[in-house]
């Protein structure tokens, strides 16, 4: 691990504030997609993910944003490493403001709109083929969401990448146990879940999603792996980690905190943090 | 004399054994033609089995890295089962990508209402930026495939109709950029606008008649075509025909009425298209058409009976 745990968590806490710093401004987002997978986005761009130009054996790690509705959390990260300037961004992310700012700090294969579920995962499948084929050294990572699983296309590449054994496909699924309406188990059972990824001949992990050291070591796994398989990391998060008056309750998934419920938000997350 | 699929597959294989690097991904679907592309090059031919929205996404992957690919599937399934894929990947992020139907209008009504192709038109015409082919002419599918190797065509949607063989152009009466062909007599008054079955029947059925002297026939085999000359083409024509085997509401006929509109141009029009696809019986091609006064033998008695041809 390049960093250390500790800092890594304080970026975390530093990137939700910054998203709702950006977020509020903006007056829309999914907060609660976007926290339940900040520690996994964290140690995923800080650790792991190789920018085009930053790898001196040339390779260069794409990443598809198929839970797009958290791909919020992103932006703070981008700006952390240097890919966009603060103005630049907040100039960017107003209505109106333009979005090629923001795109060119995308990693290739992030630069879809992912928020039509169960696309990324195919779209993924395909660029994991073309790295098996070209032999290249490159990863694709890719975000699920967990209630995205619904979707029938998430199987159909799930069937394709384990029968292709896309070894240099490595996925995340943020099982935060909520869609949109309820959870997860009461709407319609996904457990067991990971049997299910086993069965299509994945390589599985269930982690703690919001720890740092699990998920470090579990995409540490993943990228050491011998195994002629795609990896699923299954990440098991708290929808909205870091505001408790947002976990564990169904009909937030479009929540974006205004008004008085913006100075709400800030003082929580900062009363969480001195919890945790 | 080959079908205008086999005349694409024959020509990706031809052009692959020249050295052009082209990925199949196919939906569980072969082909003659495909045999022997196939055979040479297993690893560049991609089954992702009956699943067209992974088709979709995976050949959108391959493409967006940098591969040359044909995807293909049986219609209408490609683009109505994967419309959304289609539209947030191919389209949004301007994919070029070979996406390839078999199936266009009837020509497999045999099989019942879900293998009409007769909305897929209507739905990825919506779509900025997407091309959709109905090829009327083994040349015009060497064409494409041609622009396969290209890499860096637009996003396109082709619909091959089965029963269509054989070559009506010379190649440089061909033009991917106008999108469109003029046979017939290019100062008469009534003009058809067909495209697929339709024009090549129609085109085989006025020749033999001689009729073909007395009607233009503007085959619009690709969409959006050069509208400014398309406009010039029937800005002096008394009547316009549209024969299509699509559902008439946002077809072939639809938009030659909005370009009209848009253009100002006040020109009467007759459409030829499905005012319905539900039957309770057993159904084909020939059934469906004799059932909503679309045979071509209807086609011809409008155009003759009413204006007599207007040469």
């Amino acid at each position: 691990m390049r960093d250390t745990v500790s800092n890594l968590e304080e970026k975390a806490y530093q990137y939700r504030k910054r998203f709702l710093e950006l977020f509020t401004a903006l007056g829309f987002g999914h907060v609660t997609s976007a926290f339940s997978w900040a520690e996994v986005a964290t140690v995923l761009m800080n650790e792991f993910v190789r920018f085009p130009g930053s790898d001196p054996a040339g390779a260069a790690d794409k990443l598809v944003m198929s839970k797009g509705h958290g791909a919020g959390i992103l932006f703070p990260i981008f700006e952390d490493l240097g890919l966009i300037g603060k103005e630049e961004m907040e100039d960017s992310l107003r209505i109106g403001g333009s979005n090629v700012s923001i795109r060119k700090c995308y990693l290739p294969g992030f630069d879809f709109y992912g928020g039509s579920l169960g696309l990324g995962l195919g779209f993924a499948a395909g660029i994991a083929k073309d790295i098996q084929l070209s032999g290249s050294e490159d990863r694709v990572y890719c975000i699920v969401g967990d209630a995205e699983c619904y979707e029938g296309s998430i199987w159909e590449a799930a069937a394709f990448a384990g029968h292709n054994s896309l070894d240099r496909l490595i996925i995340v699924v943020d099982r935060n146990g909520l869609g949109c309406s309820d959870f997860t188990e009461h709407m319609l059972r996904l457990e067991p879940f990971e049997d299910k990824w086993k069965a299509f001949n994945w390589e599985t992990q269930t982690i703690d999603g919001h720890d740092i050291r699990a998920i470090y070591d579990a995409l540490d796994r993943a990228v050491s792996s011998n195994e002629a398989k795609p990896h699923c990391i299954i990440a098991e998060t708290k929808k909205g980690k870091g505001l408790d008056y947002l976990i564990d309750r169904p009909l937030m998934h479009g929540y974006m905190p205004a008004n008085e419920d913006i100075d709400r938000a800030f003082a929580e997350l900062q009363h969480v943090r001195k919890g945790s | 004399m080959v079908s205008v699929r086999d005349a694409f597959f024959n020509r990706i294989y031809e052009n692959s054994k020249k050295g052009e690097e082209i990925l199949i991904v196919s939906a569980d679907l072969g082909a003659p033609s495909l045999d022997a592309f196939r055979q040479v090059f297993p690893e560049r031919f991609i089954n992702v089995g009956i699943a067209e929205q992974n088709l979709v996404a995976v050949a959108c992957g391959l493409a967006a890295s940098g591969k040359k690919v044909v995807a293909y599937g049986l219609n209408p399934f490609p683009a109505i089962r994967a419309f959304d894929q289609i539209r947030c990947l191919m389209c949004e992020l301007s994919i070029p990508l070979t996406l390839c139907a078999l199936n266009a209008g009837l020509c497999s009504a045999e099989a019942g209402f879900t293998h009409f192709a007769i909305e897929d038109f209507a739905a990825i015409r919506t779509l900025e930026g997407v091309e959709i082919l109905d090829p009327t002419d083994e040349g015009l599918s060497e064409l494409l495939a041609d622009d396969v190797g290209s890499g860096i065509h637009p996003p396109r949607f082709v619909r091959f109709d089965k029963t269509i063989r054989g070559r009506i152009y010379d190649s440089s009466e061909l033009s991917l950029a106008r999108g469109y062909s003029v046979l017939g007599n290019r100062a008469a008054g009534t003009c058809v606008v067909a495209f697929g079955a339709y024009l090549t029947e129609l085109y085989q059925k006025l020749t033999e008649t001689g009729q073909i002297r007395d009607v233009k026939l503007i085959d619009c085999y690709k969409i959006p075509f050069d509208e400014a000359g398309f406009i010039d083409e029937i800005r002096n024509c008394s009547r316009i025909v549209t024969v299509e085997e699509n559902a008439a509401a946002g077809g072939l006929g639809s938009l030659v009425l909005e370009i009209l509109s848009d253009h100002r141009l006040m020109l009467p029009v007759k459409r030829f298209a499905l005012t319905h696809g539900l039957y309770d019986v057993f159904t084909s091609r020939a059934f469906i058409r004799r059932d909503q006064g679309l045979t071509v033998e209807d086609v011809m008695a409008d155009l003759f009976s009413q204006c007599g041809g207007d040469r």
